[in-house]
């Protein structure tokens, strides 16, 4: 099931009147998403970050072989899933438990590529099982030269290659037994321990603001595609032209057509919306028929899809997002939900976008509820300051479970007083405007209520909403659709997807990236796709400058 | 100073403490490591088994020999090999010596009362194939590496460490293959010695071709001209050191990051942010890096001290009982002299078949010479048993000799003597049954080596919750490997690095154990 009551207890209550948190811009306008960018030219902060774990084991594969990621994951590489590497993952410090965890993982890479005579001659250009003396140190620094400064994401000096086949020589003696292969080992893990491997840092040229080119590399990479920099574009970086006119633009194109930044907008949009977050657990009488065997993965899959469609296929805007009813051939399951035939590509009526499909509206159980809804609304689609709620949760939720009454009528009455409504007037009715839908996403007239896995009660589904206090303009919803198409041609929604964007590809929810959201924003408003709002970001001239 | 631990065996110790908690008035407060390390090893391998009621220390009255039928003989041991001065608490429960002020057992004379305080007796090891072929101590003490080992026998240790510690301590110490002084077997061994001698002191040697071990045949002449000889011509072959040791591997990578993060702390333009994750970073890889650091512990030889002349052989029987004695007798002394000048760090004595002395009616020459002792006799009668308790009286009176032949002086700083600094662990083959090459319950004598181990006192690691029903796997206590686990942790190998790690899946068949009992040191032996 979604984790209804962890929304409920962000949202419930605890702002007073107007929304408005120490990030709002201003207590009548409490958007996370800038209007503005008054920071232009400051840069945006070096914060350096670890790399994640999907990332960590992409450069092995992609440097070393496919082998060496499976080393590294055999070992239990941490963390053991990127879920902490999300939006604001970048605040993520190193623990006694994750170096040691890296230094494991490092070393079983480095075992693994002396494990055979193949992988040993394929990865370091000789045979590092047999090769010894002045011909394993020539071996071990062509290594260094190449895969070595691909490891790191910049040049080395000589002096640096030096001194690590310094350390390599000196490794292997102290291996005596194994001769050079200990120099090999140690040699290949120093790398994958070094700091340069295992953080992603922006480095400024001399005393400028400027950012270097491998910074700037590695974060158009690793922001576009979630991998280091490919061969070309450190091939621009190595040689200085990066930063030349036209070069990184035709750079920064060139690696969105790549099948890597396709991936990397998948994890953006699951991260973003969260549509895959939920389990299945709704009883058989709610289900009434329906397999739900594999519901999760089939609307996850639909939704995956359907923006991987829109975003790289149709250059869609996000507008579209919302509006859209094409799909992917309906499973049978879908189809029995959305009411339509097994295959079909395109929606009923009753339905359009997101908002309107089995995985945003499915919660897993038999109930749904406003507040999640909402929230879906206001925080993840108009990137609303919503603070923690300040009362007892719990109650509340078993004070409103005990009312007869729509869920709408639920939440409205729980949420009735002054400490609760500042927030709730924005999450309240733009969660009642998907009353249409039931808890698996099934077009409803009646709200039926159930407990303990059987019908309890119903109501009528009342899905009219007043949405003023959503939009900041008057405007009333008559169900999902009718909220998707007013949220549509808002501008606060396309300002909240670069910013959502933006915080995704930086790791982070930084302030000194207002710019950066605002030039992708800036691209949307001027009718351009989601990727060319993502072309604007990488271009934005605060992308590449360095503050402290 | 007690050196600190690591997390990873902090873990390891926690895991150990949880699985020792009933015992827990067993463990003294002494830790893990001393603040020494035996300077020295010695291994003494003692073939086929020990009667149990030859064996249990200070239990003479207890259990007459000559009250007991043969037939009592074949119990599993673990029914008869627990004295009954123990109070048994589930296992690792040691008993103090000082009060037994007779001899400590049949097989223990007086002779061992000076050396007890340094002396620990540790009864009721098992291994966990133990059913045929008990070739267990030759193999994990000195004398077979890893590849020469069949796997159905000697997984759990061979899987852990992969050769013999003798070989792997030798390895830490010197870099050399460790010396094996060869205790004669045969007829044609001892004429041939004997003659050797007569000759005028000839030093027989021998690489043996299996293992790469240096063998000694024992030479009666004088210890140090002879030594001194020896090496002159022919030293122990070197070999490569040990595979370096995780711990070591892992601090040189440790510096190495801590290497690259100070350098862009100290050289290029940081903000703050990245300062301040960079000086973490740095905090926690010298903090690894110091705990794995202090785990190493160096061993510095000390000086040579001249040995005394072996002293005149014991009483034997007939001719050859004598001129083995005698030559069995100088092979122990011709190992403290070894010892004694530092001639070399690692001893293996190989005493061969000890049981293999011509006992009157159980068998003489050929292959019936070689193994028709007692140890391979049915039923053997009471009179056979009592010319075998003399025979192993006799052997470990010479090992006691021996002992006292390290236990003098050899740093006047600490008063320490050659023995206080030398680990000796005796081990015979095999458990006592008659007949078994069983290895259920191998009594085990660790001497020496102190500041690191507790002596003076008898463990009991029986575990009676690991005994199974069916004879052919009777798991009896804790297991024989966690012995030399504990061995080699006091010379600072502890990480499980060596040899083929592939036969290592074998230990985990084991039943009733986890695998990570016998990758742990003993508990409450130091």
């Amino acid at each position: 099931m979604r984790t209804f009551v962890g929304a409920l207890l962000l949202a419930l209550c605890g702002c007073e009147g107007a929304i408005a948190g120490p990030r709002a811009e201003s207590p009548a306008d409490p958007t996370l998403a800038p209007k503005v960018c008054s920071t232009r030219g400051q840069g945006s902060s070096a914060r350096m970050r670890l790399l994640w774990r999907a990332a960590y084991l992409t450069e092995l594969s992609t440097h070393l072989g496919a082998g060496a990621a499976t080393a590294a994951a055999s070992v239990g590489l941490s963390p053991a899933t990127d879920k902490r590497f999300t939006f604001e993952s970048a605040g993520s410090l190193l623990t006694d438990a994750s170096i040691e965890s890296l230094a494991n993982t490092a070393d079983a890479v480095a075992v693994w590529s002396l494990s055979s005579d193949a992988i040993a001659t394929q990865l370091y250009g000789c045979n590092a099982r047999t090769v010894t003396g002045a011909e394993a140190e020539a071996c071990f620094a062509s290594f260094v030269r190449s895969t070595g400064q691909r490891l790191l994401r910049r040049a080395m000096t000589d002096a640096e290659v030096d001194d690590t086949v310094a350390f390599f020589r000196a490794e292997a003696l102290e291996g005596q037994s194994d001769g050079t292969q200990e120099g090999f080992r140690q040699g290949l893990a120093s790398l994958l321990m070094h700091p340069d491997f295992l953080w992603v840092r922006d480095r400024p040229v001399g005393d400028t603001a400027q950012l270097d080119a491998f910074s700037v590399a590695a974060r158009v990479s690793f922001a576009l595609t979630g991998q280091g920099p490919d061969a070309a574009l450190f091939a621009a970086a190595d040689d200085g032209t990066l930063l030349n006119d036209g070069v990184l633009d035709a750079q920064v194109a060139r690696l969105l057509e790549t099948p890597a930044a396709r991936a990397r907008s998948k994890t953006f949009f699951r991260q973003w919306l969260r549509y895959d977050g939920w389990s299945m657990s709704a009883s058989p009488a709610f289900l009434d028929g329906v397999d739900a065997t594999s519901l999760h993965d089939d609307a996850t899959a639909e939704l995956d899809a359907f923006i991987d469609d829109q975003t790289w296929v149709k250059r869609a805007g996000p507008s579209a997002l919302l509006t859209s009813r094409t799909t992917t051939p309906l499973t049978p399951t879908l189809a029995r939900i959305y009411e339509a035939a097994p295959g079909a590509t395109e929606l009923p009526s009753n339905r359009a976008g997101l908002l309107t499909r089995v995985g945003l509206l499915a919660s897993g159980t038999d109930d749904w509820h406003v507040v999640a809804r909402g929230l879906t609304v206001a925080q993840t689609l108009l990137c609303r300051d919503i603070p923690p709620p300040t009362i007892n949760v719990a109650d509340a939720i078993r004070q409103a479970e005990a009312l007869r009454v729509s869920n709408a009528e639920r939440i409205a009455t729980v949420t009735a007083s002054t400490s609760c409504s500042g927030c709730h007037r924005v999450i309240n009715p733009a969660g009642a405007a998907r009353s249409d839908f039931d808890a698996l996403g099934r077009f409803v007239t009646t709200e039926k209520h159930y407990a303990g896995g059987a019908f309890a009660f119903e109501v009528p589904a009342v899905a009219t909403a007043d949405l003023t206090p959503v939009l900041g303009k008057t405007a009333t919803a008559e169900g999902s659709v009718s909220l998707s198409n007013l949220l549509s041609t808002s501008p606060e929604y396309e300002r909240c997807f670069s910013t959502q964007y933006v915080r995704a590809v930086m790791g982070r929810a930084d302030s000194s990236d207002e710019c950066l959201a605002f030039d992708g924003a800036q691209s949307l408003a001027q009718g351009g796709s989601m990727v060319d709002a993502m072309r604007a970001v990488m271009r934005s001239p605060d992308f590449l400058l360095w503050k402290d | 100073m007690s050196r600190p631990f690591t997390r990873r065996e902090l873990m390891q110790r926690l895991g150990l403490a949880a699985a020792s908690l009933p015992f827990l008035d067993a463990l003294g407060n002494r830790a893990w490591a001393g603040p020494t390390t035996p300077k020295r090893l010695v291994s003494i391998v003692l073939g086929h088994g020990i009667f149990a009621q030859h064996w249990l220390p200070f239990v003479t009255t207890a259990l007459p020999i000559s009250s007991m039928s043969p037939g009592s003989l074949l119990k599993a041991p673990s029914e008869f090999l627990r004295p009954t001065a123990f109070t048994q608490k589930n296992g690792c429960t040691a008993i103090d010596l000082a009060p037994f002020t007779g001899a400590l057992s049949p097989v223990f004379s007086a002779k061992w009362q000076a050396l007890k305080a340094k002396t620990a007796f540790i009864n009721n090891l098992g291994c966990s194939n133990h059913i045929v072929q008990g070739h267990t101590s030759t193999a994990m003490l000195g004398g077979y590496k890893a590849p020469n080992i069949p796997g159905d026998q000697y997984g759990e240790f061979v899987g852990m460490i992969g050769e013999s510690i003798d070989v792997t301590v030798g390895r830490k110490l010197n870099g050399r293959v460790p010396l094996t002084l060869k205790a004669p077997d045969t007829r044609d061994d001892i004429n041939a010695l004997e003659l050797a001698d007569v000759r005028g002191g000839q030093v027989s040697f021998r690489k043996n071709p299996t293992t790469g071990q240096f063998q000694v045949l024992p030479f009666l002449t004088d210890p140090i001209k002879t030594w001194d000889r020896l090496f002159a011509s022919y030293m122990p072959p070197t070999m490569g050191p040990m595979k370096r040791d995780a711990n070591e591997r892992r601090v040189a990578l440790l510096e190495r990051a801590l290497s690259g993060v100070n350098r862009i702390r100290t050289d290029q333009r940081l903000s703050s942010w990245d300062r301040q994750r960079l000086d973490q970073h740095a905090s926690i890889l010298e903090g690894q890096r110091t705990n794995l650091a202090n785990m190493t512990t160096p061993v510095t030889p000390s000086l040579a001290t001249p040995p005394a002349r072996p002293g005149p052989a014991p009483m034997t029987t007939d001719a050859f009982n004598e001129a083995k004695g005698r030559l069995y007798r100088a092979q122990f002394m011709n190992a403290a002299a070894a010892l004694k000048m530092n001639k070399e760090q690692v001893i293996t004595i190989d005493c061969g078949l000890e049981n293999e002395w011509l006992t009157e009616g159980i068998g003489l020459g050929g292959s019936q010479a070689y193994h028709g002792n007692a140890g391979h006799l049915a039923n053997p009668s009471l009179a056979i048993i009592e010319e075998c308790r003399k025979t192993q009286q006799y052997v470990f009176d010479t090992i006691a000799d021996f002992l006292a032949e390290l236990d003098v002086l050899e740093d006047p700083a600490t008063g320490s003597t050659y023995l206080d600094n030398t680990l000796v662990l005796i081990t015979p083959e095999h458990d006592g049954r008659p007949n078994g090459h069983l290895r259920a319950s191998v009594p085990s004598v660790l001497v020496g080596g102190f500041g690191t181990f507790v002596g003076g006192k008898s463990y009991d690691f029986s575990r009676p919750q690991l005994q199974q029903a069916s004879p052919d796997c009777i798991y009896t206590g804790f297991s024989h490997s966690r012995l030399l686990y504990t061995v080699l942790a006091a010379f600072g190998v502890t990480t499980p690095e060596q040899g083929d790690l592939a036969i290592q899946g074998e230990a985990q068949s084991w039943s009733g154990a986890d695998i990570t009992d016998w990758s742990l040191p003993l508990p409450g032996l130091t």
